[in-house]
């Protein structure tokens, strides 16, 4: 490498510093292009306190934190030791599997939530709403019983005091019988 | 035209830069100009220069916010890194725009021939190098990278780089020696 030669011919040298040479930035845009980015970074760091990059935190508190429900230990003043928080959408773009995770668990707290609902009103999947103030029985699980080849299963049973509804299927009925 | 600050200083900026402005903004006002001049050397138009140059600090912000740069690893070649993606970006979405050198383009190939200067000339020669070589001696003499910092980039060794770049040069210099008698 050291016995390589590197001079140029000075109007060699000459024309390729000419032919490289490219106009500056202009201040105008050097200086707008300086505060749009302030602005964003100010975007990107403006929520609030300081997430620990490597910490693993609560999605509860940090959903919590942001809708300001929760005071964050680090809304303090700035620390510069400490690098600011990011924020929660550049968070969730870099972990894609965190936001399949939220939307599962959304879904499962969701479902959950219609069955309480449901409940609490009274409703009987299958049957409907019923009166909660009056005595209902409900079958509990399918019962089948088997007499002459022929079986009936009663796969739902609603007895309340004005209506009973029984869902039944038979089995095993010849066309002789 | 190469940044004019020391690796220390450029290395404490980048830790403080995610959270602090100024220390971005010290970081952008030594790298604006070789990254502006590079882009606006591969595109020809100051206000496609413009344009990339400010979407290769965006997201060279957004990069350092979100951890994406490894501490350590050379800043100019993540930089530049970004901003070939962008270029590759850039002519993906407008295939018509030509490639080549600038010098290459009619209007500018017919401005130097009136002017019938060496730099059409040099340009000519550039042109026949690949474009492997010919991206080697933008990042050398317009990105003013060192040797090290291209081989980040290109992920060869900078001794790789620098034979690459040594031949190039001695290529131009042989045939226009030739040319030039």
């Amino acid at each position: 490498m050291d016995e390589m030669n590197w001079s140029l011919p000075p109007d060699l040298e000459h024309a390729l510093e000419r032919f490289y040479s490219v106009p500056e930035p202009s201040p105008a845009f050097a200086a707008r292009l300086e505060q749009q980015l302030a602005i964003r970074q100010a975007d990107l760091l403006g929520a609030g306190p300081a997430l620990e990059p490597r910490e693993r935190r609560s999605l509860v508190h940090v959903l919590l934190t942001r809708l300001h429900i929760l005071k964050d230990s680090a809304a303090q003043p700035h620390s510069p030791s400490k690098p600011e928080r990011k924020s929660l959408m550049l968070s969730l773009r870099t972990r894609p599997l965190v936001v399949i995770a939220l939307a599962l668990l959304l879904l499962l707290a969701l479902t959950g939530v219609v069955y309480a609902v449901g409940n609490l009103l009274g409703y009987i999947p299958g049957i409907g709403i019923i009166d909660h103030t009056s005595q209902v029985r409900v079958l509990a699980e399918p019962l089948s019983q088997t007499r002459a080849g022929v079986t009936i299963t009663v796969t739902k049973a609603f007895l309340g005091a004005n209506k009973a509804l029984i869902v039944f299927q038979v089995d095993g009925l010849s066309a002789d019988k | 035209m190469m940044p004019t600050l020391t690796p220390q200083d450029e290395a404490l900026l980048i830790a403080q830069a995610p959270h602090d402005h100024g220390a971005f903004a010290a970081l952008y006002r030594s790298y604006l100009g070789p990254i502006y001049r590079y882009l606006y050397q591969r595109l020809g138009n100051p206000h496609a220069a413009e344009d990339l140059a400010a979407q290769v600090f965006t997201e060279a912000l957004e990069g350092l916010i979100a951890q994406r740069y490894h501490a350590g690893s050379s800043f100019a070649a993540w930089l530049y890194g970004i901003a070939r993606h962008k270029l590759v970006d850039f002519y993906r979405r407008r295939p018509s725009v030509p490639l080549d050198e600038r010098a290459s383009t009619p209007s500018n190939l017919l401005a130097d021939i009136e002017k019938g200067d060496d730099r059409s000339r040099v340009g000519q020669l550039l042109a026949q190098l690949d474009q492997d070589k010919r991206e080697l001696l933008r990042l050398r003499f317009i990105a003013g990278l060192s040797f090290a910092e291209i081989a980040a980039l290109d992920g060869r060794s900078a001794a790789a780089i620098k034979m690459n770049v040594y031949r190039a040069l001695a290529w131009l210099r042989e045939h226009w020696e030739a040319e030039n008698g």
